[in-house]
């Protein structure tokens, strides 16, 4: 990049750029801010000197080397090069904002030693101070850029996903490609190999669609539908049965236990969670005889019973968290009116409760979803799901990693929605109702 | 409800009382709403978890079409004496990976949070990204992280060395095989623990570092004093929640590496697995194994539970 | 010791002013009490004095120092929150020894001084308690030992007997009181029970809509209020306010009652309004009394028995009800008509326009 032997793989050579110019653009505005100057001119100074950083990190990491090579360690000397880079860099930067000139200071903008414009929101006398807010700053970039790092492999699999098979699995591998519909197509359908001849004819048929046009670029011709496609019915079908019967079995369940006294209501509850603890392995085994025996081995209702089983202990938990903050005195002032107990509980305790239900809603049915062990273990091919399905797919021959990647992000792109609309809920749905976020 | 509004009282009296006679006792609401749920619980858990149980200290395959043969504890004796070493062998993987993982995630979920404590612009979008991994079907994910680590196609060598193709074989390598799997596992849980530690951050009043700051106590002094303390009981939740998942772990190790090379990633959880349907169909001895997993289980959350009432009352 | 000054200092949250510009010194060794009700801006002056919230403009001065940018741990000052802001995980010993650990006192300083704060304030035997377990009062004990132990220059309280229960309530009062006679130190203290205000403050600052409305002594603040507002927030009851029109020398007072006005007053009254014009007459309960020949005729509207004392309400109007203190056998039946005079030295004006006290010579707004 500039002529030096860097000891670090391209990505990480722009990766830091970018970490360092965020820090720039970031902090420099700070100190422009405090000092009067116009806070735009501190941005652009801040790219400036946090492409400067960048370089001087890079050739830190350079000058470095040598000497953490000592250690004879390469993983542990690399990580050292670079945490004294970083923090000499920061040093630097923290020099460097010394010379930022100040602006003759306005009578009226208060005491010396204060930032320039008043503080007109609730904040700590520490946490006006330019090196706090710098600080905070740099902590965001961090943050920025380790999520950055986190989505890469979803990122990279979405990428997968749009690549014709050859650049899929291209060797190194392609971040520039022509996307392309293939892999999603091939995922979907079953296909033939054409020969030349057969392909000419094929070309000559009138109605083809498009999905048929960009197949026959690789010389195939489709047939019908895959597996995926009924994996995916299977999937959509046992999930969304079993977490409608969970979370109205788990509601009713919830408002007993929140509403009457039980006895032995602690033991029974802390039982419910227990099942949830079990390994799924562990009682397998024993469904996998006892549905044998009943006929239930590969079928939809096997499975929608089993997820029913398994949401259960986390439905009855979560819902009974969310009906425990619904005041009795609701119920109490509906059942004084001359409402039944079953009228109260629909027309009171469902709709105020009814946030509750859908984030339980939407939490059972990523788990029945996202389910592998049991329906590896318990399905063939009626009834089995695209969890276990996916694997699979590598050993029909060819390794096709797009349409993997196309069967994966279809997968899991109805759970990004979720964890976005979700995230409020996320903890409680994740401790099972015994955490809450404030 | 119309019936409320009758005019005479002593009709809407009788009315209510009729009405009394028909409805249900909050008793018997209570009989009808609690026992489907327990019956489905019994049926799908309890019996399955007596059955196996009783599968456990028989000598029985469910592809042989002979009947099960009560052998006592001969399973168990398989298990932990005459095979110990190759089961022993599944424990200490599980083991290892229990103790990696769950330590990396400690720290980095511990880091998130740090990092993502005091609000910014972007921040509740940057939180929400990094919980993203959490929510995916592992099974996918560890399929996903096979191109990955995949030392030709695959981006993970491209990113960690100069020359990616003299890079290590990360699935193939005996040694790097259960490391792949902990740096999956770190990827995918790592943010469960920022998440669990972000709410105990957020729970400790504002007051506290106030009265701190005003106490002059130094910024480590504050962390170690204050911030640590009140996060340690939703540590060790973290803690006791990962560590069973652990010894749970399957989905991930099957669609990363099923156990191999050879069998230097075959977790617990994975044995049992090929031991009962793969195979030998192996019913009783597996029986036996996800018996003593169970137990395992059963002790490690014990203990851990301890430690959090300890850490409650200090 | 310390002498505390603000000098026009001002707090905005956006575009709204949480305390409008405001002067205020507190001597060394003073107890001054911020009071209004809530919302006025007396908890937010009490942390910008501490360092917890920055100022939007103006200075603070600690012993003559401007400490305005200073953080929190620079100034020496303790504060005592509301909730007690404990540590929970911490026995009262550990809580206490905080700030001298954060320092890093000697143990053996530490350890003496804790044992002499604990005996001051009678905490000896819960130091190896959790604040969870203890009483709401000893909380606060603990809280004020933790404050006491740094021996800071200025104590800063923000509302510290809010959160406690009547009856600790007032033997803290008495408490915090005596403390601060032992001590001497400069203490501010925020509250919005002007009863504790009164009891406690050697001055008084009362705070009203972020605004200062005055400073005073209790007795000044009581009986020379600057405003309608001071008149009605200090004294439960508050002043009585009625609304009159003067004309040259007599309030005209609903329904149809004719109050000569005192002789002194009548200059004062006349520069604000000039010959006739509407004026707001105040007096405290204990001003008025029931006499068969007095110059106000009222309707006994209802009488409440207070033990030592009764209170008196006295209606002059459809909406005017007075309050009058009245000995505590005084018995009337309700609607009787009765008479009644006003004390001429413990009577008041106000500008109905301004709100503000009409001032008079010799009675110090």
């Amino acid at each position: 990049m500039f002529g030096l032997d860097i000891p670090l793989p391209e990505f990480w050579i722009a990766y830091f750029f970018v970490f360092w110019v965020l820090v720039g653009a970031s902090t420099t505005p700070i100190i422009f801010r405090h000092r009067g100057q116009n806070p735009l001119l501190g941005a652009l100074a801040g790219i400036v000197v946090g492409a400067i950083a960048g370089v001087i990190f890079l050739l830190l990491v350079v000058a470095l080397e040598p000497v953490v090579d000592l250690l004879g360690q390469p993983m542990l000397g690399a990580l050292i090069s670079l945490i004294a880079s970083a923090a000499i860099t920061l040093a630097l930067l923290g020099f460097a904002r010394r010379f930022v000139p100040g602006a003759a200071r306005d009578a009226a903008a208060g005491a010396a030693g204060g930032p320039r414009a008043p503080v007109t929101y609730s904040a700590r006398v520490d946490k006006v101070d330019p090196n706090w807010q710098s600080m905070q700053s740099i902590r965001a970039s961090v943050a920025v850029m380790l999520a950055a790092l986190t989505l890469i492999p979803v990122i990279w699999m979405g990428m997968t996903a749009f690549k014709s098979y050859p650049d899929a699995v291209a060797s190194p591998p392609k971040v520039a490609f022509d996307p392309t519909m293939e892999g999603i197509i091939t995922l979907l359908t079953r296909r033939r190999q054409m020969t030349d001849a057969q392909k000419a004819e094929y070309e000559a048929t009138e109605d083809l669609n498009w999905a048929d046009k960009v197949m026959l670029k690789s010389g195939q011709a489709i047939l019908g539908q895959s597996d995926y496609v009924k994996r995916l019915r299977n999937s959509l079908i046992i999930a969304s049965t079993s977490t409608v019967l969970s979370v109205s079995l788990g509601l009713f369940s919830a408002y007993a236990f929140s509403r009457f006294p039980i006895p032995g209501k602690g033991d029974l509850l802390f039982f419910i969670l227990s099942t949830r603890m079990l390994p799924p392995v562990v009682v397998t085994i024993p469904i996998f005889l006892m549905y044998r025996e009943l006929g239930l081995y590969d079928t939809h209702i096997g499975l929608i019973a089993l997820y029913t089983a398994f949401n259960l202990s986390f439905s009855v938990w979560l819902l009974k968290g969310f009906i425990d903050e619904i005041p009795k005195e609701y119920e109490e002032a509906a059942l004084v009116d001359g409402y039944t107990r079953m009228q109260a509980f629909r027309r009171i305790v469902m709709p105020e409760a009814v946030t509750g239900i859908a984030a339980t809603t939407v939490f059972c049915f990523i788990f029945a979803w996202n389910e592998y062990a049991f329906a590896l273990m318990l399905t063939t091919d009626k009834a089995r799901t695209a969890p276990p399905h996916i694997p699979s797919m590598i050993g029909t021959g060819l390794v096709e990693w797009a349409a993997i990647a196309a069967g994966s992000l279809f997968f899991l792109i109805p759970v990004v929605i979720v964890t976005f609309t979700l995230r409020k809920y996320l903890l409680r749905g994740v401790t099972f109702g015994a955490i809450r976020q404030g | 409800m119309t019936s409320v509004n009758t005019p005479a009282l002593p009709a809407r009296a009788e009315r209510m009382s009729q009405h009394r006679r028909r409805q249900m006792s909050d008793r018997a609401i209570s009989q009808l709403f609690i026992w489907p749920t327990l019956i489905l619980l019994i049926l799908m858990n309890i019996f399955p978890l007596f059955y196996s149980l009783y599968l456990s200290f028989n000598d029985y395959s469910v592809i042989a079409n002979e009947p099960a043969e009560w052998v006592a504890l001969e399973n168990y004796q398989e298990i932990l004496a005459n095979q110990r070493s190759r089961y022993w062998h599944n424990f200490i993987v599980t083991g290892r990976y229990a103790v990696l993982s769950v330590g990396l995630q400690i720290v980095i979920g511990f880091g998130l949070a740090m990092l993502l404590r005091e609000k910014f612009r972007g921040s509740g979008l940057i939180t929400t990204l990094i919980l993203i991994p959490m929510m995916l079907s592992p099974v996918v994910v560890g399929l996903f992280w096979k191109l990955i680590f995949d030392p030709s196609k695959g981006i993970f060598n491209y990113l960690i060395y100069l020359d990616p193709r003299a890079g290590d074989q990360w699935l193939s390598n005996p040694t790097l095989g259960l490391w792949s799997i902990v740096i999956v596992d770190v990827w995918m849980w790592s943010p469960f623990v920022m998440l669990l530690v972000l709410s105990g951050l957020s729970a400790i009043p504002d007051y506290l570092y106030e009265a701190a700051a005003i106490d002059r106590a130094s910024a480590w002094f504050q962390f170690r004093r204050i911030t640590l303390p009140q996060v340690m009981p939703l540590l060790l939740i973290a803690v006791l929640f990962r560590t069973i998942e652990a010894f749970k772990a399957f989905d991930v190790v099957m669609g990363l590496t099923g156990g191999g090379p050879g069998d230097t990633t075959e977790t617990v959880a994975v044995r049992l697995y090929s031991e009962a349907f793969l195979g030998k169909f192996n019913t009783g001895e597996s029986s036996a194994l996800a018996y003593i997993v169970l137990i395992i289980i059963i002790a490690i959350s014990n203990l851990y539970i301890r430690a959090l009432n300890r850490a409650r009352e200090g | 010791m310390a002498t505390i000054e603000l000098v026009q200092v001002e707090k905005l949250f956006g575009e709204m002013h949480a305390v409008k510009p405001m002067d205020l010194t507190i001597h060394d060794g003073e107890f001054v009490v911020l009071l209004g009700p809530s919302g006025c801006g007396k908890t937010t002056t009490l942390r910008m004095i501490s360092g917890l919230e920055a100022v939007t403009r103006g200075r603070i001065l600690l012993n003559g120092r401007d400490v305005t940018w200073e953080r929190p741990s620079e100034r020496d000052i303790a504060f005592v929150f509301q909730f007690f802001a404990l540590y929970s995980h911490m026995s009262a010993r550990q809580n206490i020894a905080f700030p001298l650990q954060a320092q890093g006192e000697a143990k053996a300083v530490i350890t003496q001084r804790v044992a002499d704060v604990a005996r001051l304030l009678r905490i000896e035997h819960l130091l190896d308690v959790r604040p969870g377990a203890l009483s709401g009062g000893d909380q606060q004990r603990v809280a004020l030992a933790r404050a006491l132990v740094r021996r800071p220059a200025a104590f800063l309280m923000d509302e510290p007997l809010g959160a406690l229960d009547a009856e600790f309530r007032e033997t803290m009062r008495a408490e915090i009181k005596r403390l601060h006679i032992d001590q001497h130190a400069t203490t501010v203290y925020v509250t919005h029970d002007q009863i504790e205000a009164m009891a406690m403050g050697d001055r008084i600052v009362v705070m009203s809509a972020a605004e200062v409305q005055q400073v005073g002594t209790p007795a000044e603040v009581y009986h020379n209020p600057s405003s309608l507002f001071v008149a009605r927030f200090i004294g439960s009851p508050g002043m009585n306010l009625i609304q009159g029109h003067y004309v040259n020398g007599v309030l005209h007072l609903p329904p149809s009652n004719r109050y000569t006005v005192p002789a002194r007053w009548v200059p004062a009254i006349q520069q604000v309004v000039g010959g006739e014009g509407d004026v707001i007459l105040g007096f405290r309960p204990e001003a008025a009394a029931v006499v068969s020949d007095g110059p106000l005729a009222a309707e006994v509207y209802a009488a409440d028995l207070h033990g030592s004392y009764t209170m008196l309400h006295l209606s002059l109007g459809p909406d005017e009800i007075v309050h009058s203190r009245a000995r505590r056998e005084t018995h009337y039946p309700i609607g009787t008509p009765v008479r009644f005079d006003l004390n001429p030295e413990m009577v008041r004006f106000f500008d109905p326009q301004t709100e503000r006290a009409i001032v008079r010579e010799g009675v110090p707004a």
